[in-house]
C-alpha cells in the first residue's frame, strides 16, 4: 500500500483497515474489477465522482449489511457521499 | 390610489413581530407594547386570543398620529379581546372605556389587564354582549374596533371564543356590516371610527359606505403581513379555498398568505355640517 | 398584489408544471414558475417526447381491465379538451399549434404476439365508442420496414403533436401571463417557514408561498430530500425511465405517426411527423432509481433506436441526416399511474409520474392539481392520487410474464436467439430468478435490495446487473 495515498484527513475512530477495505470495494465495482488500484483512491474521493452509479450503491450496501450484520436503509446509503463515509459504515461505526 | 400613506411592512414567515409574546412558563401569554410613550402589558389565556400584529398595527399607525384627539374621549372598544385598546387608549389619556365583547372570557380579560397596568377600574365599563343590543343616542367620541375577518366554513367551524375574535361570517364582513349599519347610534358628531381594517373583507366596499354616509375617510397606514391563522393554520386550505373565491370576486386582496390591514380613520361630520 | 410572495410556486417548468401554472393563473392565481426556462434543458422528458396522443395505443393484453378503465377514462378526457387547450395556448402565445391527427399502430413477428396487442388496443377503442379500423399495412404511407407487418390498426382519433415545439409555445405562455413570474434556475429544494413555504433555487432565489407544486418529474425525489417535509409529503417512490430519441431527415414521407405496441417495458418503436419533412424517431426505455440528468445519449441507445426503427419501420432510415439527439427522463411510479394532486402535506402538490402519456394528460393534470388548490379534497379518491398505496408485489409473481422482455432486450439490438434458443434461456432466467429472489447469498441480497426499492417489470433487467455487481 503506498503511504503517500493516505495523506488525507482520516475520521477519528475509523481505523486504516476500514479504509483499505473501501478502497478494495470499490476498486473491485470500477472497471467491473478490471484492474484499478486501490490506492489510486483518495479517502475523501465521492463515490459519485469516482464514476459509481446506483447499481453500485446496491453492493456497497449488500456489502455493509454483511460486514455489520445490521440493516442500512436506502436513504442511509443515499447519504453515503465519500470513501471515508463509506469506511465508517464498514466499520460498524455509524448509525 | 396609491397615496402617500405610510406603509408599515412586516418580515414573512415570523408572527407576533409589534407585540412579540413573551410570559411565564406556566401562565397566560404575555405581551409588552409602548403606545405614545407608556408601556402597557397585556396577558391573554384560555378563549382570549393574544393580540394578533393586525391589531397591533392599528396602535402603531396612531403612535405618531396627532390628528387623532384621544385625551379626555369617551371610548368605545368593540370587541375589546383582552383589552388591548381599551388600556392603551386609557393609558394615552382617555377619559373612559367601554369595553365591549360577546366572550365574558374577553370582558374579565380586559378588566384584568386594566388592572395589570395601574388603571383605576372606575375608567372601564365592561359590557358582555352583541354590538347591535347597544342602544343610541350617540355617547363615543371614539369607536375603536379590529372586526375578525376569516369567512366561515363548516370544515373548521367551532363555538369558541377564537371562533368570535377570527371568522365573520360566510365573506367575513359580518362584525364590519353591523358597526357600519350601527355607526350613527354609536358616535358621536365630529367623532371618529378607527379600523384595523383587513385587506380580505373589501376594504373599498367600507369606504365607499362610509362616504356615501357624509364621513371623512382617510387611511392612516397600510401594513403589509403573513395573514395570522392560528389554529386555522390547520385548514389553511379549505380557508385559501374560500379567499380565492372572495379575491376573484373582488372583495378579499391578498398574494399567498401576505395581506395589508388597513387603519382607517372615519370621522362623523359635526352637526349642521355636510 | 403584494411582491416577493406567491399563491402557487411550481417547481419544475416541463410540460406539466407549465400546464400546470397556465391552469392556476388562469384562475386567477399569484403563480411563481421556478425551473430552467433558458438553455438545453438536458434529461427533461417533454423536449425529448415524440408525442402521441395515445388514448388506446398504450394499452398492453397484460393490463387488467380496471387499469385499463381507469387509464383510457383520463386519457380521453384529456383528449377531448385538447384542441380548446392548444387554441388557448395559441392565444396567450402567438405561436400556432397544430395536431396531426391519426396514429398508426403496426404488429409484425418481432414482438411475443403482436396480434393480441392490436386486439387489447382496439378492444379500448371499441369499448369506449372509439373508431380503430384494422387495415392492410400496405396502406401505411412510410412504412417499409425490414420484418413486414402483417396487421395495422388505424386510430383516427388518436393523434401526433410536436412536443418540443408545444413545450415552448406553452413556454412563452406563461412568461408572458401578468400573474406569472419565472426564475430561471434549478430549484434545490422546498423547506417550511411558520404555516408558508419556501422554494430555493440555485441561483440563491427564495421564493415564499402558500402552496407548492411539485412538477421537477423524475427529480423530485432530489428535490424533496428526505427531512420532516418529505417525511410528511410522504411522496410515493418515483423513478426515471430513461428514453433516447433521434430528430432526423429521411428519404421518404410520414404523414401520420406510425408505431409498434408496447411490449413489456420497452415502448416500441415509433416515427412521428415533424414540419418541414422532419422526423422524430423513438424510444428506448431503460429504467434508473438515480437518473444521472447530466448524462448524454449512449451509443447503445442510439444503436438500438437505429436498428429497430430499420428493422420495424422503415428500413431507409439507414440514409437519414441526424439532426438531433435527445435524452429524456419519463417520471414512472410503481404501479405506472400518475401522481397527481394533493400529498400527506395540504400545502404540497404532485405533477408528475405521467410516464409515457405526459404530453396527452397534461391539461387534464393541470385540471385536477389546480381543483386540489382552488377545491381542496375534490380528488382525494382520485385514481392518480398521491396517497394512494402503491403495490409491492413479490418478484415471483411478475417473473413469468417479464422474462420474454428481458431476454428480448439483452438481444437488443438485432441479436436474435435460435429457435428453441429463447424460451431455453426464459427459462433459466425464470429460474435464477427465483432462486435469488429468495436466497441468502451476496447476489441474493443485491436482487432482493433492487427489488424492495421499485418493485416494477421495468426493474427485471436491472435486477441481473445488481447480482453480477456482487462477489
Amino acid at each position: 500500500m503506498n503511504p503517500a495515498a493516505m495523506t488525507s484527513t482520516r475520521q477519528a475512530g475509523t481505523s486504516p483497515t476500514a479504509i483499505d477495505r473501501a478502497r478494495l470495494l470499490i476498486a473491485e465495482l470500477l472497471d467491473h474489477g478490471a484492474g484499478r488500484d486501490p490506492a489510486m483512491i483518495g479517502a475523501d474521493d465521492t463515490l459519485s465522482g469516482l464514476g459509481l452509479d446506483s447499481l453500485d450503491r446496491v453492493a456497497l450496501a449488500v456489502a455493509i449489511e454483511r460486514a455489520t450484520g445490521a440493516d442500512l436503509a436506502d436513504t442511509a446509503v443515499l447519504r453515503i457521499q465519500t470513501v471515508t463515509d463509506l469506511a465508517g459504515h464498514l466499520a460498524g461505526g455509524k448509525a | 390610489m396609491v397615496g402617500d400613506r405610510p406603509r408599515l411592512v412586516l418580515p414573512p414567515g415570523v408572527g407576533n413581530v409589534l407585540c412579540p409574546i413573551g410570559g411565564e412558563t406556566a401562565g397566560p401569554a404575555v405581551g409588552e407594547y409602548v403606545f405614545r410613550g407608556c408601556r402597557l402589558r397585556l396577558g391573554a389565556a384560555g378563549d382570549v386570543l393574544f393580540p394578533t400584529d393586525v391589531g397591533v398595527s392599528l396602535l402603531a399607525a396612531l403612535n405618531g398620529e396627532a390628528a387623532v384627539p384621544i385625551v379626555g374621549a369617551q371610548v368605545l372598544d368593540v370587541g375589546c379581546g383582552s383589552g388591548l385598546y381599551t388600556v392603551a387608549l386609557l393609558l394615552a389619556g382617555a377619559a373612559r372605556v367601554t369595553a365591549l365583547d360577546v366572550n365574558p372570557a374577553c370582558t374579565a380579560a380586559a378588566i384584568d389587564n386594566a388592572a395589570r397596568n395601574g388603571l383605576d377600574p372606575g375608567v372601564v365599563e365592561a359590557i358582555t354582549g352583541d354590538l347591535a343590543a347597544l342602544a343610541g343616542p350617540p355617547r363615543w367620541d371614539l369607536v375603536v374596533c379590529n372586526p375578525p375577518h376569516f369567512p366561515s366554513d363548516p370544515a373548521y367551524a367551532s363555538a369558541d371564543g377564537l371562533e368570535t375574535a377570527l371568522v365573520g361570517g360566510v365573506d367575513g364582513r359580518a362584525l364590519y356590516d353591523v358597526l357600519l349599519a350601527r355607526l350613527d347610534d354609536l358616535l358621536r358628531p365630529g367623532g371618529t371610527l378607527l379600523l384595523a381594517h383587513s385587506s380580505l373583507t373589501d376594504v373599498a366596499r367600507t369606504e365607499a359606505r362610509l362616504t356615501a354616509a357624509g364621513y371623512a375617510v382617510r387611511t392612516l397606514q397600510v401594513c403589509e403581513l403573513d395573514i395570522p391563522l392560528r389554529r386555522y393554520a390547520a385548514a389553511r386550505d379549505v380557508l385559501l379555498a374560500r379567499l380565492y373565491q372572495l379575491r376573484a370576486a373582488g372583495s378579499a386582496a391578498f398574494t399567498g398568505l401576505r395581506f395589508e390591514v388597513h387603519t382607517l380613520a372615519a370621522t362623523r361630520p359635526v352637526e349642521g355640517q355636510e | 398584489m403584494i411582491k416577493g410572495s406567491a399563491d402557487v410556486t411550481v417547481a419544475g417548468s416541463g410540460l406539466l408544471g407549465l400546464a400546470t401554472a397556465f391552469e392556476l393563473a388562469q384562475r386567477g392565481m399569484a403563480v411563481a414558475v421556478v425551473g430552467p426556462r433558458t438553455g438545453p434543458h438536458g434529461g427533461q422528458a417533454s423536449r425529448a417526447a415524440g408525442a402521441m396522443l395515445t388514448v388506446f395505443s398504450e394499452v398492453e393484453s397484460t393490463h387488467p381491465p380496471d387499469r385499463v378503465r381507469v387509464e383510457v377514462g383520463e386519457r380521453l378526457a384529456a383528449r377531448a379538451g385538447y384542441e380548446q387547450w392548444l387554441a388557448a395556448i395559441t392565444a396567450a402565445s402567438g405561436r400556432s399549434l397544430a395536431l396531426v391527427p391519426g396514429v398508426w399502430v403496426v404488429a409484425n413477428a418481432v414482438g411475443a404476439d403482436d396480434a393480441a396487442e392490436l386486439a387489447a388496443i382496439r378492444a379500448a377503442a371499441i369499448e369506449h365508442g372509439d373508431p380503430a379500423e384494422t387495415a392492410d399495412p400496405g396502406e401505411v404511407i412510410g412504412l417499409a420496414p425490414q420484418h413486414r407487418a402483417h396487421q395495422a390498426l388505424w386510430l383516427p382519433t388518436e393523434a401526433s403533436v410536436d412536443a418540443t415545439a408545444l413545450t415552448a409555445a406553452l413556454a412563452a405562455a406563461v412568461y408572458g401571463h401578468p400573474r406569472c413570474t419565472w426564475t430561471d434556475a434549478l430549484v434545490t429544494g422546498v423547506r417550511e417557514s411558520g404555516e408558508q413555504l419556501v422554494v430555493a433555487a440555485d441561483d440563491g432565489t427564495a421564493i415564499t408561498c402558500a402552496h407548492v407544486v411539485l412538477a421537477a418529474g423524475a427529480a423530485i425525489p432530489v428535490v424533496l430530500g428526505d427531512g420532516e417535509l418529505a417525511e410528511q409529503v410522504g411522496a410515493p417512490p418515483l423513478w426515471s425511465g430513461r428514453g433516447t430519441s433521434l430528430l432526423v431527415r429521411a428519404p421518404f414521407t410520414v404523414p401520420v405517426a406510425i408505431r409498434t405496441p408496447n411490449r413489456g417495458f420497452a415502448c416500441g418503436s415509433h416515427l412521428v411527423p415533424r414540419p418541414d419533412g422532419r422526423l422524430y424517431l423513438g424510444g428506448t426505455n431503460r429504467l434508473s432509481t438515480q437518473p444521472d440528468y447530466g448524462r448524454s445519449a449512449g451509443l447503445d441507445e442510439i444503436a438500438t433506436l437505429v436498428h429497430d426503427g430499420g428493422a420495424e419501420l422503415n428500413t431507409r432510415l439507414r440514409e437519414a441526416e441526424l439532426l438531433d439527439v435527445r435524452v429524456g427522463h419519463r417520471p414512472v411510479t410503481t404501479d405506472h399511474l400518475p401522481l397527481l394532486g394533493r400529498t400527506g402535506h395540504p400545502m404540497v402538490h404532485l405533477a408528475t409520474g405521467t410516464y409515457r402519456c405526459g404530453v396527452l394528460l397534461a391539461p387534464r393534470a393541470a385540471q385536477i392539481v389546480a381543483d386540489g388548490i382552488t377545491t381542496p379534497g375534490r380528488h382525494d379518491r382520485h385514481p392518480y392520487s398521491p396517497r394512494r398505496p402503491m403495490p409491492a408485489p413479490a418478484l415471483a409473481e411478475l417473473l413469468a410474464g417479464s422474462t420474454h422482455g428481458l431476454v428480448e432486450m439483452l438481444c437488443q439490438p438485432g441479436g436474435q436467439l435460435p429457435a428453441g434458443g429463447a424460451e431455453r434461456l426464459e427459462a433459466f432466467l425464470n429460474a435464477a430468478l427465483a432462486e435469488l429472489a429468495t436466497g441468502r447469498t451476496g447476489p441474493a441480497a443485491a436482487v432482493q435490495r433492487m427489488w424492495r426499492r421499485a418493485p416494477m417489470a421495468e426493474t427485471v433487467p436491472l435486477l441481473l446487473d445488481a447480482a453480477a455487481r456482487v462477489s
